[in-house]
Parts: C-alpha cells; structure tokens; sequence
C-alpha cells in the first residue's frame, strides 16, 4: 500500500483509516505508526485528518441524544407500525385526505342548509300558513272518513282522513279566495267570476271561478293531482321557470276541462294532462235517457253527443268517418266501453292522450 | 476491525447492508427498520440538533420522518443510499421547520460572511507531539466556530462520508458550492490550529 501521493481528503475518507482514528487497537496503532515512519512527510497530514475525525466525532457526540430519547421517539414510531400492521390506523396520506374531505363535506352541509333554510323557496303546507296563522282557520281531518267543510263564501269542501286546510275567517271584498290544503279534498266552489278561488297545495296552484274537482296534494307524496268535475281549472307549477306566480300573467301549466286531471310530478316539475280513470257523465241521468239510443246514426253525431256527455274532447277525422253509420244502444256503460264498441263497429282503435280521446281507423267509404 | 460497533457503527456503516436492511424494511420488515432506525438516530439527532438546537423539534422531525418512511415503504424506491436519504429527509423537514420558526434560528447563509484566511507560511507547520491533545481540544472549539453551513459540509463529507453530488442535494446548492465549503472549513481549521500551536510554540520559548 502507497501513501505517497495521498492528500488530506485521501486519508479523511479511507476506511482503515478512519477505523483507526476513531476506534483504534494495537494493531492498527501499529500499522499506521509504520505508515508514518515509512513516509514522514505525511505525518502532518495524518495528523490533522486524524484530528479532524476525532473532532468531528466528539462534536456528534456531544449533540447525541439520549437513551432515553431514543427509546422515546421509537416509541412513538414503533406506534404507528403497530397501528399500521393491524390496519387500524390510517396512513398520512389517508389523515391528510380525511382532514379535507370532511372540510369539504362542511362546507357542502353548510351549503346545503343555507340553501334549503334561507334561499330554497319553500312552499309546504306549514311555512304558507305559519307567517299568517293569526288569520286562518285551519280543519284537520285525522279520523277515518271525511270531513265536510264549509267556508265563508259558501263553498263546500270535503276533506279526506289526514289531511288538513287552511283558510280565511273572512274572503275579503274584492280578493282572491285563497285557502290552503295539505292532503286531500274535493272542492265544490261557489261561482264568483270577481273572486278567483285559489288551493295552494304546496308548489301546486290551482285557480278556478267556480267549479269542482279533487286535489290530492300529500306533503310526501311523489306525485300530486288535480282532477276535475266539472268547470275550468288552472293548474300552476310554483316551481316552473315563470317562477313568481302571483304576477298577473302568469300562464297556467295546465288548464283542466271535466274528467281531465293534472299529474304534477314533484322531482322533475313537470304536469302532465290526463284523463281521469273513470270519466263520469256530466248530465243528468234524464238528460242521458235521450241521448243513449243510436238508430243509423252517424258516427260524428255519435261521438259530438259523447263528447257533450262527458266534457271530453275526442279527435278523429270526420272526412274518413263521414260515410259512417252505426246502431248502437247505451245504458250502463262508462265511457271507455262506450268508445270501445264504436271502436269495434268501425274496425279502429282509440288513445288517449294530453286528456283527449284520439280514434283512428280506415273510416267508411 | 472495529472494536465496538455500537458506538462507531455509523461512521463506518456498510451500505450494502444498509441495503439490505432497506429492501427488508420495505417488504414489511418490522425488526429491520428499527435496526435501521438504531443505526441512523443518533447521528441523524446530533447533525439535526447542530442545526436546529430545540430537542423537541428535532424529536419530532425525527419521529415523522420515520414514521413517513414507514408509512410510504411501498413507494419508495430501492437504488437509494439510505442514508444519504435519511440525512437528506431529515435536513428538508429542518428547512420546513426552519421556514415556520424563521425568527429562532440563526441565518443560513451565514458563509458568505466568512473572511477567508490568509495562507499560512509553509515555515510554521509545526506539529509538537506534546501540544497534540490541547490542539485537539482547540479543533473541537474551531468546529463549534465554523459557520454552520461549513460545519454541515464538513461532517457529511467526513464524518458521514456522502460524496460532493449528495451533499449538494442535501444543502440544496451544487457540488462546487459544497467543495467551497470545505476547502473554507479546512484551511480555516488549519490556520487557527497552526496560528495557536505557532503562539504555543513562541510562548514556550
């Protein structure tokens, strides 16, 4: 081994050498006591490295920590491997995504609240009538049968089990009617064309002169209905795009002659005009004795007296079935048989559909 | 051969084994990571604590460092010097800490206010067998009067023995920056222990 041509960093950073500087023993005492007489010029090199080793050492040393701190850190350390091999704990990355996602899930809860208690329109039953309680009657039908109610200007309605209303101790003069429903009832309106009798159940609106129909309207229900008797119902969406309803002009989403009805589906703001399931007649049984006996009688009579019957427009092209002549006698049938016999007679189908009754067919030549 | 490695393990850890350990700690091995915690802890407290002098900062930074090491041992990747990563984890989250308690630390760059020595005359380099031991004392007084950044250059590559490229990623400046340092460390620890064996020498006289 030569060292003659070793500097300071040479000597500083050979193994054996600092195994010697920093631990040594009789042999390597010997071996680099021999190294300095052999090669005496770097003798003082070999010094100074030495001693800048042994400096450097006592100086880490001096700043060492403790058995006690070490222990103590391992221990804090050797928790987290515990943890992290029973899979109990989670990892860092896992903590620092938690501490965010539940930021985040505040904040979206903050939001939600906001929005559903201070911006969010709400149209239910309670916070209508909560601001003006003072001035309402309310009827709440919790037996099991129904509960006629009647109001100031006359009007008759009745309410079904689990439901309530809500309306005026007096119809002020020269004012909207407005009363308030939560449930189910039939409304029997007496007529006053001044006067617009207003349901507000829920984000439905119905307005009406002077008519009757049912509106079911049940605070959890996924669809509400309006279903007409007889008049001409307004059907208003709260939540439509035309939002303030009490503007003047506001369209209605749906106007309702008898034996239509209005779905009002809630989740997607959307009213659907149908028929109801069994449209009833809106004459008087008398009235109707005259009108069931058909004796070659032309189709487009037929269906004109049918449609008068029960208020319900039906479609079909009166060119086609011109020429056709059926003999026909009603008693008890409701109107889908009624329609359902004509239908056969003329070898066509009928649907219905936006609550009118479409019949289509080859017609009569 | 070394007489008693628990005391001088470290100067002289084998980074083979060192390797070892690594990839066996990696693969869920529990005992090899705190050998390799033993072997690293006391050299890693003593450098952090010569930087930061708070017991329970450098604890801390210690402890998270390893726990990060333990927690993210399947991400790590295994050509690693472990412990040129080690002192490297461990001086990053000291600048961390050191960015958070600006105010209690002393300035990094603190180098460049250092004057460099003038050279020594060839004439003077006088090494007195006797004055050994109390120049040996007044090197371990120099150490403590070298600027910090001196200081760290020197022991990494001394008594650590990381290379010049390590260093320099260790301290974040390159590797002629880290040469610099220790030439400035090295020269001035022989001007002052020449300047004090030559004011021994004259005295004796």
């Amino acid at each position: 081994m030569s060292y003659k041509h070793y500097q300071l960093d040479d000597f500083l950073l050979y193994q054996p050498f600092r195994e010697w500087c920093l631990a040594p023993d009789p042999e390597s005492d010997a071996y680099w006591q021999g190294v300095i007489e052999e090669y005496p010029e770097k003798n003082e090199i070999i010094q100074q490295a030495r001693q800048l080793l042994v400096s450097l050492h006592k100086e880490s040393n001096l700043n060492a920590p403790t058995v006690k701190q070490v222990t103590s850190m391992w221990s804090q350390i050797d928790h987290y491997i515990v943890s992290d091999e029973k899979q109990i704990t989670p990892n860092r990355t896992f903590r620092f995504l938690a501490t965010y996602s539940a930021a985040a899930v505040v904040l979206l809860v903050c939001g939600w609240a906001i929005w559903s208690y201070v911006l969010k329109p709400d149209y239910s039953y309670q916070s209508q009538t909560f601001p003006i309680r003072n001035t309402l009657i309310e009827k709440v039908n919790l037996g099991p049968s129904s509960l006629m109610v009647i109001l100031p200007d006359s009007s008759t309605i009745t309410l079904q089990p689990n439901s309530k209303l809500s309306y005026p101790t007096a119809f002020a003069r020269n004012e909207k009617r407005e009363v308030y429903l939560t449930g189910e009832a039939f409304f029997n309106v007496t007529k006053n064309a001044n006067k617009p009798f207003f349901v507000y159940s829920h984000e439905l609106v119905t307005k009406v002169l002077g008519t009757s129909f049912t509106i079911k309207a049940f605070e959890k229900s996924k669809v509400m209905e309006v279903a007409v008797k007889t008049g001409k119902v307004s059907v208003f969406s709260r939540k439509s795009k035309s939002h303030s309803f009490l503007q003047k002009d506001q369209r209605p989403n749906a106007t309702l002659t008898p034996n239509q009805r209005a779905i009002y589906t809630r989740d997607i703001i959307d009213i659907e005009k149908q028929l109801i399931e069994n449209p009833a007649p809106l004459l008087t049984p008398y009235q109707l004795g005259k009108v069931s006996q058909y004796q070659d009688t032309g189709v487009g009579a037929i269906l004109d007296n049918l449609e008068a019957i029960y208020g319900i427009k039906i479609e079909f092209d009166r060119n086609l079935y011109r020429n056709c002549v059926l003999t026909a006698s009603f008693t008890n049938e409701s109107l889908f048989d009624r329609i359902n016999l004509i239908c056969k007679g003329l070898e066509s189908t009928y649907s219905v559909k936006d609550g009118k009754i479409w019949i289509e067919g080859p017609g009569c030549l | 051969m070394i007489k008693n490695p628990s005391l001088f393990l470290i100067p002289f850890a084998d980074n083979t084994e060192d390797q070892l350990l690594w990839s066996a700690f990696q693969q869920g091995d529990s005992k090899a990571f705190e050998k390799l915690y033993k072997r690293y802890v006391r050299v890693l407290y003593s450098y952090g604590y010569k930087i930061l002098p708070d017991a329970s900062v450098i604890e801390d930074l210690i402890q998270d460092l390893f726990i990060d090491l333990w927690q993210s041992r399947e991400r790590l990747s295994e050509a690693v010097s472990p412990k040129y990563y080690l002192f490297r984890s461990l001086r990053r989250r000291i600048y961390k800490a050191e960015k958070r308690h600006i105010n209690r630390f002393r300035e990094l760059d603190s180098e460049d206010s250092d004057i460099l020595p003038p050279t020594v005359p060839i004439e003077y380099e006088i090494i007195q067998q006797e004055g050994e031991t109390q120049q040996r004392k007044d090197l371990e007084f120099h150490l403590k009067s070298l600027p910090l950044r001196q200081y760290e250059a020197l022991t990494l590559r001394y008594y650590q023995d990381l290379s010049y490229a390590e260093i320099a990623d260790i301290l974040l400046i390159n590797e002629q920056s880290v040469r610099n340092l220790i030439q400035r460390a090295v020269l001035k620890l022989k001007h002052l222990a020449l300047a004090l064996s030559l004011f021994l020498f004259l005295f004796l006289l």
